[in-house]
């Protein structure tokens, strides 16, 4: 219920008159003359006697009569239709969207939600006709529309808050979808909900139709307080056999400090336990000691008290050991350690993944096994028969970088074959004091960090000297000289990669080594070729899940296991993305357990922030600009639909005119009582 | 207009029933049973006779010696008679009453009543009215019933009530040994009560206390929360009777209860009358018990 004219409401103020009344009517008598007070003085005085109240009848019937006045003169009406509806005669089309993400979990919400629900389904009218909608993420009809308040209240029964994080937009465009194809004249979407603030994109466009009338119905109540472990950062370290620092971060999300215990552990084993305060609305990073890393992928959780919202108060991640890339590295003989010491010690610094370098003068076979890369340093491409091993090498995955420096000589003409692929000449910048570099596609994997205003700046790299690149059309320009000459380029060739680069790496051609940005490229270009591409630590609920990124080359059926235990069979050659839905630990593995990987689930951090969003914003987006009418803090659909919810002001007014004419026969028969 | 008005015949008819008793029970109050405490002369002339060989010279009346050159000698009556002094509290606190006389009304027609009856036995009476000064000073004299009764018929209340100075000047005042009686509410601390009236007592006199107290200042029947008015002081005071009824109950009677024992001690004579009683009842009722504490005594 709401009010046309709620400043009249300023008037209940009044009931303190007969309240007053009642207490001070003893204090306005006459005063009782009395020879000598010696002995009413010696009594002890009671204040309490003063102040209580006689004739509560009296008194109720006056501060009714005040109430139901102040009542009736702020014009109250039904914000619901309720039995105005069914008075109405007009059939409605009503969608229930029920809140059922993540944070309706918190404290009562969901009971709340469910008995809004309820109300809403046990007042609908014969010809009414509901759609309970579920709505987090995504919302899903609960089952067909009914007019049946028993089987909406069996809908609603089997509702359960999952742990998704709330999305208005689709939930709105469902039921806009359901209201456009309803010939009912009435239609009404009643949304319950804690109103998340974070379930409301305001760029979004999603509106219902014309005519509709949306109750919103709050279940956030006041004042949420929530603590949630928002994310884990992993800093592996190769030393000591592999080592992993934990860090974790705690959100303070309610309005007070709290003090939090954090724990971390792996499996069931609980390693360490570190306690920090978290000033409100704020979060602290808490660092845990380093642990082992384990052989193969183990889970692990970071795990706080529990409060009002137990999603968010655990952080699971996978642990995996630090992956290795083998990088061969082929040096031209002859070539002095001032040229060759960049690319060196560029490799050597790799650390996660570990960049394992070995120098050869020429591949062998029994090298190519073992290496993910070849780095042709300056170095010419073999001849012959090692010639042949390495583009197979590269044909069947493996990757290649070629530094076509001063040494590297021509392109062979079956490299330039397999690999499409031919270098120039050299061309010579140094009248010009060297060529500035151009990053042509900045999307690329190996240029991707420096996408950033300052995430690097390659226009700063001198190139004196370079063989410009010609690319079949398979083929891709990485990087352009101030001169419109390719210098960087990627091939494809079988399921390897190659990259070509039309200078060298010593400092000679060019000075990009002395760049900031040459220990980087290089590592993301060797972490690119090697096909590097480890899984995350940690998936939040709604992500897809693609098998083939943790069970690489897996041909046959796999099963994937969920929190709950339920079983996903994936089929052989079937490798779609797959919904992760729970929170918890699923389980990918082959029928027969040779694979099997940990994968972690979380909350949508986004979710843990219980702040109510604006209501009166997102109500006038919903609803503006073409006469959506929003009941609940105001407004209704016609003015005849206006007109009956306002009538009830009448009865108001009757009740209080009763209430007076009561209270005036009542102070007339009543007693006055003896004569102090 | 005369004090004569209060003597309501009913009352004297009652009291009328009781002389032979009182005459024979009541010291001072009757004529000829009770002993004057001033035994000897008194003051009151009723003729001259000639001097005779033996009369005391000092009861020569030189002035008739002067103007007629013979010796008279002055004659006095009724020797055996006693003083009666009435001394009534009109101090504010008397003109309060719940029923159709106030405490100052029902003094007057008590205090009246004694003095009427007093003089039928040719005692000398005598009045003082009172609030914390003395305001009327009739002494005692066998002439003085109609100036008694009619100061009492013009009183009205005074200011505010004290004990102790108006009995220390009565005291002062009253050299002949005199039976004294004190008509007052008595809204009066306890002990100075004792100390001013013991040395009243000290002083040879007779002391009666006469309490005049309303029924409700004894059983507080008061209902709903009200502001009280001290008559006297014009203090108000928020007071919840329902609340502190019995504590009030008890106080009162404590006080009277004090009062009667105290007095009692001092050999001062107390009785408390309520004023919704007939003032003959009281009498009465005082007289009898005069007399059972006489044949006890």
């Amino acid at each position: 219920m709401s009010f046309l004219a709620p400043l009249f409401l300023l008037g209940l103020a009044a009931l303190a008159i007969p309240v007053l009344l009642h207490l001070t009517q003893r204090q306005r008598r006459e005063p009782v003359r009395f020879p000598s007070l010696a002995f009413v003085r010696r009594v002890p005085f009671r204040t309490t006697e003063r102040r209580r109240i006689r004739d509560w009848l009296l008194l109720l019937l006056r501060a009714a009569a005040i109430a139901l006045l102040v009542a009736a003169f702020a014009r109250p009406f039904l914000a619901r239709a309720g039995f105005g509806a069914a008075a109405a005669g007009a059939a409605r089309e009503v969608v229930l969207l029920l809140d059922r993400s993540a944070s309706m979990g918190y404290g009562e919400r969901w009971d709340r939600a469910l008995a809004a629900a309820r109300r809403v389904a046990n007042g609908l009218a014969p010809e009414d006709r509901l759609t309970v909608v579920l709505f987090a993420e995504t919302p899903q009809a609960a089952g067909p529309a009914t007019s049946d308040a028993a089987t909406a209240a069996a809908y609603l029964a089997a509702a359960r808050p999952d742990g998704g994080v709330t999305r208005f937009g689709p939930a709105l465009e469902l039921a806009g979808d359901l209201l456009e194809q309803s010939e009912l004249p009435r239609r009404t979407v009643v949304l319950v909900s804690d109103f998340q603030q974070a379930g409301w994109n305001a760029a979004a466009d999603s509106r219902l139709p014309v005519g509709t009338t949306l109750e919103p119905v709050s279940v956030s109540g006041d004042d949420p307080q929530n603590l949630a472990v928002t994310g884990v950062t992993l800093q592996r370290s190769p030393d000591e056999g592999g080592r992993v620092i934990v860090t974790a971060r705690v959100a303070n999300l309610g309005t007070g400090a709290v003090e939090v215990r954090a724990r971390l552990g792996t499996g069931t084993q609980t390693l360490h336990e570190v306690r920090a305060r978290v000033a409100p609305r704020e979060a602290t990073a808490v660092r845990f000691p380093a642990i082992a890393l384990p052989a193969a992928p183990a889970p692990g959780w970071v795990r706080i008290d529990g409060d009002g919202l137990g999603l968010d108060d655990e952080r699971r991640f996978v642990l995996r050991p630090i992956p290795r890339i083998p990088v061969l590295l082929v040096e031209p003989s002859g070539a002095s350690a001032r040229e060759v010491v960049y690319l060196r010690r560029a490799l050597s610094i790799g650390r996660d993944p570990l960049i394992e370098a070995s120098v050869r003068a020429a591949p062998s076979a029994a090298d190519l096994a073992l290496a993910a890369v070849v780095v042709l340093n300056d170095a010419p491409f073999p001849s012959g028969e090692a010639g042949r091993r390495l583009l197979r090498f590269v044909e069947q995955g493996g990757g290649l970088l070629w530094a076509l420096g001063p040494r590297a000589g021509a392109v062979p003409e079956a490299v330039r074959a397999a690999l499409g692929t031919a270098a120039r000449s050299p061309a010579d910048r140094l009248t010009d004091r060297g060529g500035a570099l151009g990053v042509a596609d900045y999307s690329h994997p190996v240029f991707a960090p420096f996408q950033g205003t300052r995430g690097g700046d390659y226009s700063a790299v001198s190139v004196y000297r370079y063989r410009r690149l010609a690319l079949a059309d398979s083929g891709r320009v990485l990087a352009w000289t101030d001169d419109g000459g390719a210098v960087l380029g990627e091939t494809r060739y079988g399921t390897g990669r190659a990259m070509l680069w039309g200078s060298d790496f010593g400092n000679v051609w060019n000075d990009l080594p002395l760049r900031a940005v040459f220990l980087p490229t290089i590592h993301q270009a060797v972490r690119y070729l090697a096909g590097h591409r480890e899984p995350a630590a940690s998936y939040e609920i709604g992500n897809a899940l693609q098998p083939d990124e943790l069970v690489p080359g897996a041909d046959g059926e796999l099963v994937l296991e969920a929190p709950d235990g339920t079983r996903i069979l994936i089929p052989s050659g079937t490798r779609a993305p797959l919904p992760l839905l729970r929170a918890g630990f699923y389980e990918l593995r082959s029928p027969r357990g040779e694979v099997a990987v940990p994968i972690a689930v979380n909350l949508d951090p986004a979710e843990s922030d219980l702040r109510e969003l604006d209501r009166d914003a997102f109500l006038a987006a919903v609803a503006a600009p073409e006469g959506v009418t929003t009941a609940g803090p105001a407004g209704v659909l016609t003015a005849a639909e206006r007109e009956r919810r306002q009538r009830i002001w009448w009865y108001l007014a009757l009740a209080a005119l009763i209430a007076l004419v009561a209270e005036s026969a009542f102070t007339a028969l009543r007693p006055t009582g003896t004569s102090a | 207009m005369t004090g004569t008005r209060f003597l309501d015949p009913t009352v004297l008819a009652r009291i009328d029933n009781l002389e032979l008793a009182a005459r024979t029970v009541v010291d001072g109050f009757i004529s000829g049973l009770h002993h004057s405490p001033y035994l000897g002369v008194s003051t009151d002339f009723a003729e001259h006779r000639p001097y005779m060989p033996g009369d005391d010279i000092r009861r020569v009346d030189w002035r008739v010696f002067g103007r007629t050159d013979r010796f008279y000698v002055k004659e006095f009556e009724a020797d055996t008679n006693a003083n009666l002094l009435v001394a009534l509290d009109v101090s504010r606190s008397m003109d309060y009453g719940s029923g159709a006389l106030t405490k100052l009304d029902y003094g007057r027609i008590l205090a009246a009543s004694l003095l009427y009856l007093s003089r039928r036995q040719r005692d000398r009476v005598g009045l003082v009215t009172f609030d914390a000064n003395l305001l009327d000073f009739v002494p005692p004299s066998a002439k003085h019933l109609e100036l008694c009764l009619y100061t009492l018929d013009r009183r009205n209340a005074g200011g505010r009530g004290d004990l102790a100075g108006p009995l220390e000047k009565i005291a002062e005042i009253t050299r002949r040994r005199s039976i004294v009686v004190l008509v007052s509410d008595l809204y009066e601390d306890p002990a100075v009560a004792f100390r001013t009236l013991a040395r009243l007592r000290d002083r040879g006199h007779d002391v009666i206390v006469l309490q005049v107290l309303d029924p409700h200042e004894l059983e507080f029947p008061f209902d709903g929360a009200a502001p009280f008015e001290d008559l006297e002081t014009g203090e108000r005071v928020p007071v919840v009777p329902a609340k502190m009824r019995d504590e009030y109950r008890a106080l009162i009677r404590e006080h009277c209860e004090t009062l009667a024992r105290g007095l009692g001690q001092r050999r001062v004579d107390y009785y408390l009358a309520q004023t919704s009683r007939p003032v003959d009842f009281a009498l009465f009722e005082y007289l009898t018990r005069r007399e059972w504490l006489r044949l006890v005594k």
